[in-house]
């Protein structure tokens, strides 16, 4: 005790893969009772950690709970609102413990631009082991089986500190020396296309074998590839001189096998991965073309800056699995999370892990252990219950399948977190004139997510100005990367421009609010509200809405 | 010795050592794989020896025992590999095991494969076997390449990306190496007639030994079982006879003149005499080098058992356990857990006596949670990798790295967790051993059996020094822990409170026993709470208690005292039916050294103050002072009043009420508050007992007054309605009464004067002695009353009827002690029979 902790890599070393396995891992061997045990075990830590510090007793506001019922009954559900002056100001000393590193985020929609997060050592080496079990199962086909080097190469692609996914590449580090394509060092002072250039061009010349990044920026990654069989500067052709004889061995055949079945080159014909990770919301649009391109199916994890790493698949890649020493977990169900929409007085119940309905769909709710800030901390994500195990897996606790974020926040391929105040703003500053809107995330025909806005111009101004779809659109996307950083990120990364214009009759709005008795929700109204307002530029007969009918 | 046959020689001895030394090892799959393996090269390798020295029967016997063993190595080796990785592949064993046994049977007949040897005998004397090997050898190669193949795939399979088994595996790997080059170098003209197989067989098996030992399968004082030495005793011996027999016997013959006959005689002896002489000079040897340590752990542990069977203090028995291991094992602390009387682990010992004990792992805690499922020692590091370790809070994680905890070790009766030992990383840094883990485990299971026992005796300790009642300590104990106590505290202050119950026995006769024990329980739990980890409570004897209270000033203990005196008045405010008599308490207190100056100065004073109390109106807490002991002497003889005097007004005022309504239930609870008194009196009761129960006679029917006048005076029989109407004047005349306090002594009685002996009464049913007694009474002279009066809905009965009723319902409406004591009283006129007139119109 005392000595420095042993690494991962002299482990490898040291312990049968099994073991090895066992102590990453163990926790997908647990029952539902021992899971439960160990999360209220923890989280009892966590209370009388969190109940005696300042952000704890002025949320609590003089109430004292001992037990975590106690806890659940008196501590209110939170949001960032909750703890913004405390941890933007960086108060350490009103923490429940001592952090040793802050971590960023964006704050779309928020009284600040930015969030910020503690981390507490104990937190950071729960977050480690996390990782390395997420890394584990990656490279593994079945239980106990796993593929990892010291040797290997890793192609990274998402943000550098202090962004929480840059801690990654930190925390490997602290395990194992693979090696990082581009090197951690210098991929902080790269932009993205840099970062992604430099990698692939050490990928030709070392190989990869690992590959982590959000889902739609390794979809991006990877698509660019295909690039690589055309002609001309950057292309593989012309970097032959630089590729080791291996690879271009690997060129040579894949061109010739690419030719036989007249197909373009994907990166499988050139890198065997390994593993292959990926973060982030609407992976699930990517994931059979990355497998495609890849020849190994993408494992999904989550983590966030404020939850830290909580959950990963396994090899079955069927459904994630909840960490349980990084957060205490609640739950609230889908109509909870739409009541307390509607009337943001109603307090939502919350469920425990082992309380939870196979099929049902859930709000998660955090209270990050080891000395956390966050506690009963909504950090807007929902999933749905897959059941308790998995056959394939041979697990015996929940199993979860992320969906999205929550209704009130759109997020495009992880990038964004458009609310209504955002868009708002984006249309007050565009000075157009725009009656009334609501926007929709959707997806397009290729799968693609977009946002799409729902748009009803004054009437006043339809002679007077023009504003046709495409004007409105250039207009309305300017404005939207204006108020949000991020969704800049998309086009100047990804290449994509996921805003979609819906021009719809003057009055429809109204004509709305007099036939169903209510406002149509700004943000991601139900798909069959926004059929039924659709509907109501044409139709004229009864319309189906939540179960009633209306008269036109 | 020709023709190469020592090395035939040097490998069969080997392989025979290692086969005598894992016979003795302890068996699992692995090392029975490995004894077979042995087993088939001594075949190999022994066949090859006699066959050389052309040993009895013949060549081609040894030759075909030769060639068991070499045509069975292969499928030795799988079957050793397979258990060495826990592989299973029955079918697989089974296949090649029939494949190879199928070569031998037709090697034996067709020598197809590996034909007998040709015998030639050289110039200078010496026999070569020489073996021509024809092409069909290659097949049975060709068979061992594809089992090699199958072997390596396994390697490949359980080394990609595992360092730790390629290291277990490679000695392995150099052994099939060099045993796969021995066996074709053998087949070269080069090697003609050097046995070349048989030494690489030797090289293999000692790698298998090897990768056994590195593997941790066996201990390595295997190898020095007492076969072997006897073994290697043996060959010593038959080398020095086959070397020195010739030339001894010449040279006594000669030089001593012995006969040839006396000669060999000398020379027998002298070999028996050898061979023992070199069993214990080896044996010896070997056991100063291997086995003393081993010995003084057992002398050690010997001693350790013996230590503390002779103790039933748990503190002596964990101070030995600490002792023995600091002893035995290079640690510097040691810290010990044993599970209380909540199955929580306490620590409670530690090598330093300047380490703070009491740190409590509770029965749920991970750690303990672990050891009750697992019976081995466990290194933090191995505990650090699992889910247990994972669900500790960081604190502890914290608390066991500031402890330097890097072994622990359970200690268990059978399967019960007894305790827990915990200790630091031994000196210089060296890891824990096999012998360190199997020490531990020994002491342990010694010293969990003492711990046991000394449980027991502690807990039968503590049960002769506890109150049966309230589970506070007694008398006995008081005694004991006031003295210690006041020899531990010259330095700071003791304080004592005494505590009495006031009026208790009245409340046990309105009550019963049962309800007066229910009430010195809770007062019990009362004071216990308040006292918590502060004081010691104590109950002295029936309703007195005291309170032992160091480090405290008088004037804390007062507030103490004042603080249980409040909860125990409004201890029996909860109760829903009626409200049971307000229990009041009368205490003491007194403190050493401010008004004490022994603990037993300390008791009398604590005493007195509880007297002046009582004589003060009891319900109150007083201070011992000088002024308390000159009030003892001048306390006024006749300030008891009966307070029933006070409220006779009242009673009065009710009785008057109810006249007013009910004419005959006015006379007749005076004739049963009569009749009531004089069989408490004949029954014994004191004079305070007799003026409640007169009283409750008074008003037992009170709760008539709220009962219609119509089914009050209705001439005919109740119809069941009514009948139940009338029922609850019972519970009215509690309703009535508890907004009388003053007056709540009497409820017991009122409220069970309708209960009957067998428990078909009202309202609540109860039986026997559950009815207190003034219940009984009641129910027996009001019955009598009620028979020989005369009301509007039936004649009066004649008295000796009435008293025959009585007699038969005895057991049954009335408690037969009181009936029979009543029938006898009025049989012998010692009460007066009190008609009442007829009622008026």
């Amino acid at each position: 005790m005392g000595e420095k902790k042993m690494r991962f890599q002299e482990k490898l070393r040291r312990y049968s893969k099994s073991e090895i396995w066992e102590e990453y891992c163990g926790f997908l061997d647990m029952t539902m009772e021992e899971y439960m045990n160990m999360q209220k075990r923890l989280v009892a830590e966590e209370i009388k950690l969190w109940c005696g510090s300042e952000l704890g007793k002025r949320i609590l506001n003089g109430k004292c709970p001992g037990t975590l019922e106690e806890f659940r009954a008196m501590v209110p559900l939170t949001t960032y609102d909750d703890y913004a002056d405390i941890l933007l100001r960086k108060e350490t000393t009103s923490l429940p413990e001592e952090p040793v590193l802050w971590i960023q985020t964006t704050w779309e929609g928020g009284m600040y631009p930015m969030k910020m997060a503690p981390y507490t050592k104990s937190m950071l080496d729960t977050y480690k082991r996390n990782v390395m079990a997420c890394f584990i199962l990656a490279t593994g086909k079945e239980r106990g089986d796993f593929d990892i080097s010291v040797t290997d190469h890793m192609l990274y692609a998402l943000a550098p500190l202090p962004y929480a996914t840059g801690l990654l590449p930190l925390l490997l580090h602290d395990e194992i020396d693979i090696e990082y394509l581009p090197p951690v060092k210098e991929a902080v002072h790269m932009s993205f296309q840099e970062r992604n250039a430099k990698g692939f061009k050490m990928g030709l010349k070392k190989g990869i074998e690992y590959f982590f990044g959000l889902g739609s920026v390794t979809y991006f990654v990877s698509k660019s590839l295909s690039a690589l069989q055309e002609g001309g500067k950057g292309s593989l052709a012309g970097k032959l001189n630089q590729i080791s004889p291996k690879m271009m061995l690997r060129y040579v055949s894949a061109r010739k096998r690419c030719r036989q079945e007249e197909r373009e080159l994907l990166p499988r014909d050139l890198f065997t991965l390994k593993g292959f990770m990926c973060a982030g919301t609407d992976n699930w649009c990517y994931k059979d073309e990355l497998e495609e391109m890849w020849g190994i199916r993408p494992m999904e994890i989550f983590a966030g800056t404020e939850p830290t790493c909580v959950g990963t698949e396994a090899w079955s890649r069927s459904g994630m699995y909840f960490f349980p020493d990084a957060c205490f977990y609640e739950f609230i169900p889908e109509n909870e999370m739409y009541r307390n929409l509607d009337d943001p007085s109603y307090v939502p119940r919350t469920y425990l892990m082992d309380e939870l309905t196979a099929g049902e769909k859930y709000e998660i709710v955090v209270t990050v252990l080891k000395g956390g800030a966050f506690a009963r901390y909504r950090v807007g994500d929902v999933y749905r219950c897959l059941g308790n195990g998995c056959r394939e897996d041979g697990t015996k606790i929940p199993r979860f399948s992320y969906i999205d974020r929550v209704p009130w926040v759109i997020d495009i391929a992880g990038f964004t977190r458009i609310t209504e105040k955002s868009i708002r703003h984006a249309i007050e500053l565009s000075g157009l004139k725009i009656e009334d809107w609501f926007a929709v995330k959707e997806y397009t025909k290729e799968n693609r997510p977009q946002l799409h806005m729902y748009v009803e111009l004054r009437r006043d101004c339809i002679s007077g100005a023009a504003l046709g779809r495409e004007i409105l659109k250039e207009h309305l996307s300017v404005y939207v990367k204006y108020v949000d950083d991020d969704y800049k990120d998309l086009k100047k990364i990804l290449g994509m421009d996921p805003l979609n214009i819906t021009v719809v009759k003057c009055g429809t709005f109204e004509k709305y609010e007099s036939v169903y008795g209510c406002k149509i929700r700004k943000i991601n109204p139900p798909a069959c509200e926004v059929a039924d307002f659709v509907a109501l530029q044409s139709a004229r007969g009864p319309l189906w809405k939540g179960g009633s009918y209306g008269e036109l | 010795m020709v023709s190469y046959s020592w090395v035939s020689v040097i490998a069969l001895l080997g392989y025979l050592f290692l086969f005598l030394a894992f016979a003795s090892a302890k068996k699992t799959r692995v090392i029975n794989s490995f004894l077979l393996l042995l087993l088939i090269l001594i075949f190999w390798s022994g066949g090859s020896f006699m066959m050389r020295i052309r040993f009895w029967p013949s060549v081609n016997f040894w030759h075909y025992v030769s060639i068991a063993g070499i045509m069975m190595v292969p499928y030795g080796f799988y079957r050793f590999y397979l258990d060495f990785l826990e592989e299973k592949q029955k079918g697989r064993r089974k296949l090649w095991f029939l494949f190879f046994l199928s070569c031998f049977i037709v090697n034996w007949f067709t020598q197809i494969f590996i034909p007998t040897p040709e015998i030639v005998t050289g110039t200078d004397g010496h026999v070569k076997f020489i073996y021509c090997y024809g092409w069909p050898i290659y097949l049975l190669a060709l068979a061992v390449v594809v089992l090699l193949a199958e072997i390596i795939q396994l390697f490949f399979k359980y080394c990609k990306g595992d360092v730790l088994t390629f290291r277990q595996l490679r000695p392995i790997l150099i052994g099939i190496l060099i045993v796969a080059v021995g066996n074709v170098a053998s087949t070269a003209k080069i090697f003609s007639g050097i046995p070349v197989d048989i030494i690489s067989g030797m090289l293999f098996a000692y790698f298998l030994f090897y990768a056994l030992y590195k593997k941790k399968m066996f201990k390595l004082t295997v190898l020095i079982a007492p076969t072997n030495c006897y073994v290697i005793a043996l060959v010593i011996s038959a080398l020095l006879f086959q070397n020195m027999f010739l030339p001894l016997k010449t040279w006594m013959e000669k030089r001593l003149g012995m006969g040839e006959s006396a000669a060999l005689l000398f020379i027998a002896m002298l070999m028996v005499g050898l061979i023992y002489f070199l069993v214990i000079v080896m044996k010896k040897f070997l056991d100063n080098l291997f086995v003393k340590e081993e010995q003084v752990q057992a002398q050690t542990i010997k001693d350790f058992s013996h230590t503390v069977s002779q103790t039933l203090k748990k503190e002596e028995i964990l101070s030995s356990l600490v002792e023995v291991i600091l002893k035995m094992i290079e640690v510097d602390r040691v810290y010990v857990f044993i599970q209380n009387a909540d199955n929580a682990y306490v620590m409670e010992q530690t090598a330093s006596p300047l380490e703070k004990r009491g740190f409590l792992l509770p029965e749920d805690h991970p750690l303990i949670q672990y050891l009750r499922s697992h019976d081995q020692c466990l290194l933090i590091e191995d505990f650090k990798r699992t889910n247990s370790y994972h669900s500790m809070w960081e604190a502890e994680k914290r608390q066991f790295e500031d402890w330097g905890v890097a072994c622990i070790a359970p200690m268990k009766d059978n399967s019960e967790l007894v305790g827990v030992i915990m200790l630091s990383e031994k000196r210089k840094g060296r890891a824990y051993s096999y012998d360190d883990m199997s020490l531990l485990l020994s002491v342990n299971s010694v010293c969990s059996m003492a711990v046991k026992n000394s449980r027991l005796y502690e807990q039968a300790y503590n049960e002769a020094r506890r109150d049966e009642l309230t589970r506070l300590f007694n008398r006995k104990r008081f005694y004991e822990v006031i003295q210690e106590q006041f020899e531990g505290c010259h330095e700071c202050s003791l304080a004592l409170v005494m505590i009495n119950v006031d009026d208790f026995k009245l409340y046990n006769q309105l009550y019963g026993a049962k309800e007066g024990d229910l009430a010195l329980k809770k007062i019990a739990s009362i004071i216990d709470a308040a006292t918590a980890d502060r004081g010691i409570a104590f109950r002295m004897v029936g309703k007195e208690f005291s309170i032992l209270l160091p480090s405290y000033d008088i004037y804390s203990a007062k507030v103490l005292a004042e603080s249980i005196s409040d909860q125990v008045r409004s201890m029996n405010e909860q109760t829903s039916l009626y409200k049971m008599k307000t229990l009041t308490l009368s205490c003491g207190v007194c403190a050493s050294p401010y008004m004490a100056s022994s603990a037993e100065e300390l008791i009398a004073n604590a005493d007195l103050a509880v007297y002046s109390a009582k004589r003060f109106g009891k319900n109150a807490v007083v201070m011992y002072s000088d002024d308390v002991k000159a009030q003892d002497n001048e306390q006024e003889k006749n300030r008891k009043v009966s307070y029933y005097d006070t409220y006779a007004s009242t009673i009065y005022a009710l009785t008057a009420a109810i006249d007013t309504k009910d004419h005959y239930t006015f006379g007749h609870s005076q004739n049963v508050a009569y009749y009531a008194a004089e069989l408490a009196r004949e029954i014994g009761m004191n004079e305070e007992f007799m003026d409640i129960v007169k009283e409750a006679g008074l008003l037992h029917d009170i709760g008539k007054i709220g009962v219609r006048e119509d089914i009050l005076n209705k001439p005919g029989r109740l119809s069941a309605e009514e009948y139940e109407i009338m029922k609850g004047h019972v519970e009215n005349a509690i309703g009535i009464i508890r907004h009388l306090p003053s007056l709540d002594y009497v409820i017991p009685a009122v409220l069970s004067h309708h209960e009957r002996y067998d428990g078909r009464g009202y309202p609540r049913g109860i039986a026997g002695e559950d009815i207190p007694v003034m219940g009984r009474i009641l129910c027996v002279v009001d019955s009598f009353d009620a028979m020989i009066s005369k009301r509007s809905y039936k004649k009066a009965m004649p008295v000796e009827q009435a008293l025959r009723v009585l007699e038969e319902e005895r057991f049954g409406q009335f408690d037969p002690k009181l009936a029979d004591v009543f029938i006898r009283m009025v049989r012998e006129e010692k009460i007066e029979i009190r008609l009442m007139a007829p009622e008026s119109p």
